[in-house]
C-alpha cells in the first residue's frame, strides 16, 4: 500500500509543536511496516498521511497508524502524554506546572526505556519531552544513547524546524 | 466515564459495534488525540471534513464510542455556532456535515427534547463544491 505524507510547516504551528509533529512523522517513516511504501509530498504544508483508504492528519494518529500499534493508545503513559504534554505544545510559553509534567514524563517513561524501543508510545511520549525541554533531555544520555532509527527521525524533524531568529549570525 | 457513554453501551447498537479495522483504529486513535488534547474547537473543520466522506467518524457504519466522545464536546459548540450568528444559513452551510451528525446523535442518544440542538430542516443551503 502506498502513503504519501506531508510535514508541518504550517506558519501558525510553534516550532515546538512542528518539531514534535515533524519527530513523530519522521518516525513514521522509519518505523512503517514493510507493507506500507511512504512517499513524502512537499507541496503540502500541513501535517498529513494519504492513502486510498484513510486521510489522517494529527501526528500521533499517523504514527501508531504507519506503525500499525495501537494497543498502547489507551495506557496511563498514553494519556499523560496527550492531556498533559500535548496541550503545552500549542502554548506560547510554558508553565511551571508543563514543565513539571514533561520532567515527570523524563523521568518516568523515558531515561531508562528508550533503548531498542519500537513503541509507538514511547515515540510519541519521546517527541513531546523532546519538543517541550530539550535543555533537560540534552542533560540526559538519552540522545547519546538513540537507536539508528530514531537518530535519523531526530534528525529529520530539527532540520525541518525553522530556526530561531536569535540563532542566527549577524 | 460519562453519562452519555454510559446510555450509548446500553443501546444494541453500541453491543453489535464491528471490529474495527487498521483506518478505523487510526481514526479512533486520532479523535482521541484531538479530544485529549483540548484541540476539538480548532478542528472543526476537519472533523466537518471527515464527516464530509464518512457517516460517522471512524468510517463505520453505525455510531462508535468516539463518536459519542466527541459528540459531548462538539454539541455546545455547534448550538453555540448556530444560536450566535444572525447568519445561520451561512453556519448551516459551512458545518453541514455535523449538524446532520449532531441531530443524528442528539436524537439516538437521546438529549432531552429542550435540550437540542434545534433543527431547520426546511433551510435551502448552496450546493457543496469539493
Amino acid at each position: 500500500m502506498s502513503a504519501e505524507l506531508s510535514y508541518d510547516r504550517l506558519k501558525n504551528h510553534s516550532a515546538k509543536l512542528q518539531l514534535a509533529n515533524n519527530l513523530k512523522l519522521a518516525l513514521a517513516v522509519e518505523f512503517a511496516t514493510k507493507d506500507l511504501k511512504i512517499k513524502i509530498n512537499d507541496t503540502v504544508d500541513s501535517p498529513s498521511l494519504t492513502t486510498d483508504k484513510v486521510h489522517l492528519f494529527d501526528a500521533d494518529a499517523i504514527l501508531r497508524y504507519a506503525m500499525d500499534q495501537f494497543s498502547g493508545a489507551f495506557t496511563s503513559e498514553s494519556f499523560d502524554s496527550l492531556s498533559k504534554l500535548e496541550p503545552a505544545l500549542y502554548k506560547e510559553e510554558l508553565t511551571t506546572h508543563d514543565k513539571e509534567h514533561a520532567v515527570h514524563a523524563l523521568k518516568n517513561y523515558l531515561v531508562s526505556n528508550l533503548k531498542d524501543t519500537d513503541s509507538a508510545t514511547k515515540l510519541i511520549t519521546f517527541a513531546n519531552v523532546a519538543a517541550l525541554i530539550p535543555d533537560e533531555v540534552a542533560k540526559t544520555d538519552l540522545l547519546k544513547h538513540l537507536p539508528a532509527k530514531i537518530t535519523i527521525a531526530w534528525e529529520t524533524a530539527k532540520r525541518l524546524v525553522p530556526r530561531d531568529s536569535a540563532q542566527f549570525k549577524n | 466515564m460519562s453519562e452519555l457513554v454510559v446510555q450509548f453501551q446500553k443501546l444494541s447498537i453500541a453491543r453489535e459495534a464491528p471490529a474495527l479495522n487498521r483506518e478505523q483504529l487510526a481514526l479512533a486513535t486520532q479523535w482521541d488525540a484531538v479530544l485529549k488534547s483540548g484541540q476539538v474547537e480548532r478542528n472543526l473543520d476537519n472533523i466537518n471534513l471527515c464527516l464530509r466522506d464518512n457517516t460517522f467518524l471512524v468510517a463505520t457504519r453505525v455510531p462508535t464510542v468516539t463518536d459519542v466522545k466527541l459528540f459531548e464536546s462538539v454539541f455546545p459548540l455547534t448550538k453555540q455556532l448556530v444560536s450566535s450568528t444572525k447568519d445561520v444559513k451561512d453556519t448551516y452551510a459551512k458545518y453541514r456535515h455535523i449538524i446532520r451528525w449532531v441531530d443524528f446523535l442528539q436524537r439516538l442518544l437521546p438529549i432531552e427534547k429542550t435540550e437540542q440542538l434545534s433543527m431547520n430542516y426546511d433551510l435551502e443551503l448552496p450546493r457543496e463544491v469539493i
